[in-house]
């Protein structure tokens, strides 16, 4: 396993873990995410983002593994 | 309600069986069985596979657990799409190039022992096996409530038909029931959800709609309603996203296209559909299934409760928006993904059996390719009647427990296996048995122990356990004994290897 494979996963770790915290109980969530913009919760608004980054993650993943095939089948020619 | 959905489950029986009938005629022999022989392109493997994720636990339990827990079904939903991102990273351009048919194949190519192929099958079965009873049970209870059969009769229904599915038409026609279903449920969702924001007149309005109906002093758009605590909101993470990353019957899915480009293709096809299609479920559905439905009266029976429980909000939300023909639609969507899911399930439990398990039991003497089919064919039928029976028998079971049991234990089974077999040159096959082993066995244990089992089920005070989620420990527990073992037997592998 590479480095870039360890970064991945760290990635995806540290994108998680603020959700991982504020869905351990009421007491975990900072206040301001209480709020809402445009009449939509904060919350929802937060979820919504967290879909967005990890469908983007997916594609960075891919082009990169893509990339990285490319490379790896020069060398052997 | 019957009489509307009538029309549409007889459509999809017909188009589910004459897709059979035509993969059926283009099947020729183990590789059609297994892999519907390679030729499926990226883009179709993209939708089957978001139509396996997408079953009808996914989005109409989704949809209906809201209800309940609110914005904390979030956890749910995004700690796997972490899952999709890391598996196509690190395991599925692997995974297709040292797998033919099943998982053991690419763990075998790796240690060449044949007890691999056993441990991984015995993984592959129980994981699936859970799977398929869970959805079986939301299978039963779905089919009882939108067409009035009796819950055991419903479970044999759906049970002769996926054993249709899979002894005649195999991978090839379970891949395209997926994708048609895949296809019909992603414009569903679509619609329903264009319908629900013009009804409510914005997104705003449809949330201050949707909050003006909360019973009082619920916060249904507050993080930690749910009450998880640290450990457990980690576990259930963890055991989401390694999960995700090990399901058996998604991972076999990489097998049925020609090459490592275009698995990659699929997995991000998959990753895409699915973020786009449970967004929209989790951003406009699901509240307008708080607004629409479980904020009025007249979708509540005398005891107070949703008619025909929780998850049938998103149905009872179809036709209020749509009226009876997208009723009908989501009716038909969500019999179809039960059928799909169920026929993948199975393939993927009938393949482990007959080219792992029966391989494995019988040491250096392989079946011919007929025989083999024939245990598939064989353990296909006995698959259906035990999913069957277990159904009947877990019928009042929780459904998102079953769910998290399956994935709980993939992320302690399969996933190690996979990503030691992978990565970590240094293990042995007695390190890869004992990871399986232990696994299994910590994975399950507790899972028995748990609150949802041990006090819930078992009806003890306190649970042994104090978590339903139990990755956190039974994982690294894994990992662990892999290492150890492999530690203290690689000098004698290497020395049987030197003197071979």
């Amino acid at each position: 396993m590479s480095r870039s494979d360890f970064f991945k996963i760290a990635w995806v770790l540290v994108i998680l873990a603020p959700l991982i915290i504020v869905q351990a109980g009421v007491g975990y969530s900072p206040d301001w995410l209480d709020q809402r913009i445009a009449g939509v919760p904060l919350t929802v608004c937060a979820t919504g983002i967290w879909f967005v980054v990890m469908m983007v993650l997916a594609w960075r993943f891919a082009a990169g593994a893509t990339a990285k095939a490319k490379a790896a089948a020069k060398e052997v020619l | 309600m019957i009489s509307a959905s009538i029309g549409y489950f007889f459509a999809t029986i017909l188009v589910t069986l004459g897709i059979t009938v035509w993969a059926a005629r283009r099947n020729t022999g183990r590789a059609s069985f297994y892999a519907a022989e390679g030729k499926i392109t990226g883009t179709q493997n993209g939708f089957a596979i978001a139509g396996d994720y997408m079953s009808a636990g996914t989005v109409l339990g989704i949809v209906g657990l809201y209800s309940l827990i609110g914005v904390d079904v979030s956890l749910y939903f995004i700690a796997p799409m972490g899952g999709l991102c890391l598996g196509l990273a690190l395991l599925v351009s692997p995974l297709r190039r040292l797998g033919r048919f099943t998982l053991g194949d690419v763990v075998q190519a790796r240690l060449n022992d044949s007890r691999m192929r056993l441990v991984l099958g015995a993984c592959t079965i129980t994981i699936s096996l859970i799977n398929l009873v869970a959805q079986m049970v939301g299978a039963g209870g779905l089919i009882s409530i939108v067409f009035g059969l009796p819950f055991n009769l419903a479970v044999v229904v759906v049970g002769t038909l996926m054993t249709i599915y899979v002894v005649f038409g195999g991978m090839l026609a379970a891949t395209w029931v997926q994708i048609i279903k895949a296809t019909i449920l992603v414009g569903a969702v679509l619609v329903l959800s264009a319908l629900c924001v013009s009804r409510a007149g914005g997104l705003g309005a449809l949330y201050a709609h949707a909050d003006s109906l909360q019973p009082a002093g619920k916060k249904l758009f507050d993080f930690g309603t749910l009450h998880l605590g640290l450990f457990s909101s980690i576990s259930l993470a963890i055991g989401s996203v390694a999960g995700m990353m090990s399901m058996p019957h998604l991972l076999i899915r990489f097998f049925t296209v020609p090459n490592e480009a275009e698995a990659r293709r699929s997995s991000l096809v998959g990753t895409l559909l699915i973020g786009c299609t449970m967004g929209l479920v989790f951003l406009i559905v699901s509240p307008a299934g708080l607004a629409y439905v479980a904020g009025d009266p007249s979708y509540r029976d005398a005891s107070g409760a949703i008619a025909g429980g929780s998850n049938m909000i998103t149905l009872h939300l179809a036709r209020a928006m749509g009226g009876e023909v997208l009723f009908g639609v989501m009716s038909a969507v969500a019999f179809s993904t039960i059928l799909a899911v169920v026929a993948g399930l199975t393939i993927s439990i009938s393949s482990a059996t007959s080219h792992d398990l029966f391989v494995a039991l019988r040491k250096n003497k392989p079946l011919s390719e007929r025989g083999e089919l024939n245990v598939f064919r064989i353990a296909a039928f006995l698959t259906s009647a035990a999913a069957v029976g277990l159904a009947v028998v877990f019928q009042h079971e929780n459904l998102t427990f079953l769910i998290v049991m399956g994935s709980s234990v993939a992320a302690s089974t399969t996933f190690p296996l996979l990503m030691l077999a992978i990565y970590w040159r240094g293990l042995t096959a007695q390190g890869a048995i004992a990871a399986g082993v232990v696994g299994l066995v910590s994975s399950v244990g507790l899972i028995v122990l748990s609150p949802a089992f041990w006090v819930k089920v078992l009806g003890f005070a306190e649970p042994v356990f104090p978590s339903d989620y139990p990755a956190l420990v039974s994982m690294p527990l894994a990992f662990a004994a892999a290492w150890l073992v492999s530690q203290a037997t690689a000098s004698r592998t290497l020395v049987a290897s030197s003197a071979a």
